[in-house]
C-alpha cells in the first residue's frame, strides 16, 4: 500500500501560496508603517485646527475678556467646553501628569487672557515664522515637539491650540511602529525561511528524487548536483544512505558477474584445453598415421595390401575430421585471427551448416578487442544464427558489427517468421531458463558478463515486416580494454 | 633442387613429412624446427626455397613468420601446413605472405605440387578446403570495377573503406561482389577471393599492400 500521492506541483504550490500571503503582509505593513506618519500627521494638525476654530466659533463674549490667572482653566469663558476639552488633550497621553498640550488665549500684546491649565508656557512657541491658522510642528526650548496652530479672533487677540506631539502620540505611535516591524521583521524572516527551505531542503530532495530516479541500480552511481556546497544535515545523511545502497548494489552485481564469468571462463577455459588437448594429441597422431599410410602407399605395394592401406588411409581421415569436428566444437582456434575474420569463418560454416545466406559487415578492425569480447560475441552469433534458422525459417542474414558513438553494437538480422505481437518486448531471461529455452538466457549471460545490454526485437520498426533483430551493445571502452582480472581467491 | 625448410611442433608428423621429402627425387630437406622461434632462425641461416609451415606451433606461429618473412624481404616462398580447415586462416596466411596452403592430411601429390607450385612462384590452394563453384565450368570474365573490388576486399578492407577508397556507394561494392559470387558460384567473399587466386584472376602480389597503402 502506498500513500496518495499529490501532484508534483503541490510542495511549489504550497510554497507559493505561503510566499504570497508573506509577502503582502510584509508589503501591507511598509504601507501602513508609511501612511500612519502621514496620518498621525493629518490627525494632529486637523485637531489642533479645529480645536481653534471650534473655541474661536464658539466665543460667548467679545474680546475684552479680563485675563485670568493662567492656572485656573478656561472655566470663564463657557464651562460646557473645558472640562472635554481637557479630557480630549489626556485622552492619548500615556502619562496624564506630562505637559500634552493645551488652549491659550492672548490679546495683540501677547498677554495671556486666559487658557488651560499650565497652557500659558505654550505662548514661548508661537515665533514669528508661524504663520496664522496654519497648523505648524514647532518645538519648545526642551525639545518637545507640538502641534501648533495661532487663529485669530474676531473679537480680537489670538487662540493658541496646541498638541504634544512627544507626549500626546509618541509612546502610542512607537507601540504602533514596534508591531509594524515586528510583523515586517517577522513577515521577512518568514520570506527568508522560505526560501531556505527551498534551497536547502525542497531543492536537495527533488534532485536527490531525479537522481535516484535516473540512477542505474548495480551499474552506476547516483550524481548528486551542488557537490561541495552548504546541506542539511538530513540531506546529507539521505545521499549518503543512497550512495551506500547503490555502491552495495554495484559491488553485489560486479560480484555476481564475476561470478557467472567466472564459471562460463572456466568453462571456456576447460573447452579450449580439451581442444588444445585434441588437436596436440590425437589429432596430430592421426595424421602422422595418415603421412606414415601414404608414405607406404608411394612406394611399391600392390594387391591386397593397397586395398587395406586404402582403407586404414580413409579410416583415418574420417578420424581426422571427426577430432578437427570436436576441436572446432569445443573451442574454434581461428577466434585467435581477429574479430572479423572470426566472423566471417563462423558465419561461412554456419552458412553451409543451416543453408542460409549470412551476410557479415565489420566496419573496422578492432584489433584491441579482448579475447572473451570476441569468443561471446562468436557464442552469441552462433546462438542467435540457429535460433533464426530453427524457429525463425530464415534464409537471409544480416551480421554487422559497428561503431556507434562510444559504443560497439553488434547486430543479427533475419528474413524470419519474427516475432508476433507483444512476444518479446523485454524477455525475462530467468523465465525462459526455466522453460528449457537457455538459448536466450547463455546471450543475456555472455552479454551482461561484458557489461552490455541485449535487446531482442523485431527486424524493422514497420510492424507489417517480418524478422528479428537481436542487437549487443557493447560500451566501447569495454570492448578495446584488456579484460579485468579474475577475483583474487581469499 | 628444391630446398625446404620443414616447421611442425608434433615429432611423429615431422618425422613423416621428412621421411616423405627425403624420398622426393627434385626435393632437399635442409632444416627441420619444432617452434616458431627455430622456424624463423632455420629460414634465415638454410636459406630454403619453400618452407613448409604449421599454423599452431608454440613462439610464433606460422602466420606471425610468415609476416616476418614477408616484412623482411626474404626470398623464401612459403607453404602453410596445418590440421584445421578454415577459410579464414587461407585468407591470413594469403594476407601475411604465404604462396600456398596445404591440409595435413591432404595426400602427398597435392603437398608435392603445392611445393613445386610456391618455388615458382605460383599460389597453390588445397583442393579439400572446401570451395563451391569450383569445378570445371569455365569462369565469366570480371569487370575491371569487380576486380578491383575483389581485390581491395581481398585485401582485408571492410565495405565502407573500399566505397570511399573508389568513390562509390557502400551498396554498389556489395552489388559489385554479388555479381562476383554469382559468376563465381561462389557462397561469400573469402570463396570468390580464392576462387579467383586459384584461376588466376588475381594474383597473390595484389594482395599485398606497399608501404604507402597502395596496391
Amino acid at each position: 500500500m502506498s500513500a496518495r500521492k499529490l501532484p508534483r506541483s503541490a510542495l511549489f504550490f504550497l510554497m507559493l501560496a505561503v510566499t504570497a500571503f508573506t509577502a503582502v503582509t510584509f508589503l501591507i505593513s511598509l504601507y501602513v508603517f508609511k501612511a500612519q506618519a502621514v496620518l498621525t500627521d493629518r490627525v494632529l494638525s486637523s485637531y489642533v485646527t479645529d480645536v481653534a476654530e471650534t473655541f474661536a466659533q464658539g466665543l460667548p463674549q467679545p474680546p475684552d475678556i479680563p485675563p485670568v490667572p493662567a492656572t485656573r482653566g478656561v472655566k470663564e469663558f463657557g464651562s460646557r467646553h473645558t472640562p472635554r476639552r481637557r479630557m480630549f488633550f489626556r485622552m492619548f497621553a500615556t502619562d496624564p501628569s506630562l505637559n500634552s498640550g493645551g488652549l491659550l488665549l492672548f490679546d495683540s500684546e501677547r498677554r495671556p487672557l486666559g487658557g488651560s491649565e499650565g497652557a500659558e508656557n505654550l505662548i514661548s512657541l508661537w515665533r514669528d515664522d508661524v504663520a496664522l491658522g496654519e497648523p505648524t510642528v514647532v518645538s519648545d526650548k526642551d525639545g518637545r515637539s507640538y502641534y501648533m496652530v495661532v487663529r485669530a479672533l474676531d473679537q480680537g487677540g489670538y487662540v493658541l491650540v496646541a498638541a504634544s506631539k512627544t507626549n500626546l502620540l509618541s509612546s502610542y505611535s512607537r507601540l504602533w511602529n514596534f508591531w509594524l516591524i515586528s510583523v515586517m521583521i517577522s513577515s521577512a524572516a518568514m520570506l527568508v525561511g522560505i526560501a531556505a527551505l527551498w534551497r536547502y531542503f525542497v531543492l536537495p530532495i527533488r534532485r536527490i528524487v531525479e537522481a535516484v530516479g535516473s540512477l542505474r541500480w548495480g551499474v552506476s552511481m547516483p550524481k548528486f548536483a551542488y557537490e561541495g556546497l552548504l546541506s542539511l544535515y538530513e540531506v546529507c545523511e539521505l545521499e549518503s544512505v543512497i550512495e551506500r545502497s547503490a555502491s552495495e548494489a554495484i559491488s553485489e552485481k560486479g560480484l555476481r558477474a564475476r561470478y557467472v564469468t567466472d564459471i562460463v571462463q572456466a568453462q571456456e577455459d576447460a573447452r579450449r584445453r580439451l581442444a588444445r588437448e585434441l588437436h596436440d594429441g590425437p589429432l596430430q597422431s592421426v595424421v602422422a598415421s595418415i603421412k606414415r599410410i601414404q608414405l607406404a602407399l608411394s612406394s611399391a605395394v600392390g594387391g591386397a595390401a593397397r586395398e587395406k592401406l586404402d582403407e586404414a588411409e580413409r579410416i583415418s581421415q574420417y578420424a581426422a575430421n571427426e577430432i578437427r569436428d570436436y576441436c572446432d566444437e569445443l573451442s574454434p582456434s581461428w577466434t585467435a585471427l581477429g574479430i572479423s575474420s572470426a566472423l566471417e569463418e563462423l558465419s561461412e560454416r554456419l552458412s553451409m551448416a543451416h543453408n542460409a545466406l549470412i551476410n557479415v559487415s565489420v566496419d573496422d578492425e578492432y584489433g584491441d578487442m579482448p579475447g572473451d569480447c570476441a569468443l561471446a560475441i562468436i557464442r552469441i552469433l552462433q546462438e542467435a544464427v540457429s535460433n533464426s534458422v530453427r524457429h525463425g525459417g530464415a534464409h537471409v542474414i544480416d551480421v554487422r558489427l559497428e561503431r556507434a558513438g562510444d559504443d560497439l553494437i553488434f547486430s543479427i538480422t533475419d528474413d524470419g517468421r519474427g516475432f508476433s505481437e507483444g512476444d518479446f518486448i523485454q524477455p525475462d531471461f530467468e523465465r525462459t531458463r526455466l522453460l528449457g529455452h537457455r538459448g536466450l538466457s547463455n546471450m543475456h549471460e555472455r552479454v551482461q558478463m561484458l557489461g552490455g545490454t541485449l535487446s531482442i526485437g523485431p527486424a524493422s520498426d514497420n510492424p507489417d515486416a517480418r524478422g528479428a533483430r537481436i542487437s549487443v551493445t557493447i560500451p566501447i571502452s569495454l570492448a578495446e580494454r584488456p579484460p579485468t582480472p579474475p577475483l583474487p581467491r581469499q | 633442387m628444391i630446398r625446404i625448410l620443414l616447421a611442425d611442433d608434433h615429432p611423429l608428423t615431422r618425422a613423416g613429412l621428412a621421411a616423405w621429402i627425403s624420398d622426393v627425387p627434385d626435393f632437399k630437406l635442409v632444416a627441420e624446427a619444432s617452434d616458431g622461434e627455430s622456424a624463423w632462425r632455420a629460414m634465415r641461416e638454410s636459406s630454403p626455397d619453400v618452407a613448409l609451415l604449421d599454423i599452431e606451433m608454440p613462439n610464433g606461429t606460422g602466420i606471425e613468420i610468415t609476416e616476418r618473412a614477408t616484412r623482411a624481404r626474404m626470398p623464401v616462398k612459403i607453404v602453410m601446413l596445418t590440421a584445421y580447415r578454415a577459410q579464414q586462416y587461407v585468407m591470413a596466411s594469403i594476407r601475411a605472405g604465404a604462396t600456398g596452403f596445404v591440409l595435413k592430411t591432404a595426400p602427398f601429390e597435392q603437398l608435392r605440387m603445392a611445393i613445386v607450385s610456391a618455388s615458382e612462384g605460383r599460389f597453390y590452394l588445397d583442393t579439400s578446403v572446401s570451395l563451391a563453384g569450383s569445378g570445371d565450368v569455365a569462369p565469366e570474365e570480371l569487370s575491371p570495377r569487380e576486380k578491383e573490388v575483389l581485390i581491395l576486399t581481398a585485401q582485408g578492407m571492410q565495405g565502407h573503406r573500399t566505397a570511399s577508397k573508389l568513390s562509390i556507394t557502400e551498396r554498389t561494392v556489395q552489388a559489385h561482389l554479388a555479381s562476383v559470387y554469382n559468376k563465381f558460384g561462389a557462397r561469400n567473399k573469402t570463396e570468390a577471393i580464392l576462387i579467383a587466386l586459384k584461376r588466376g584472376i588475381i594474383f597473390l602480389d595484389e594482395l599485398h599492400i606497399d608501404e604507402d597503402g597502395e596496391i
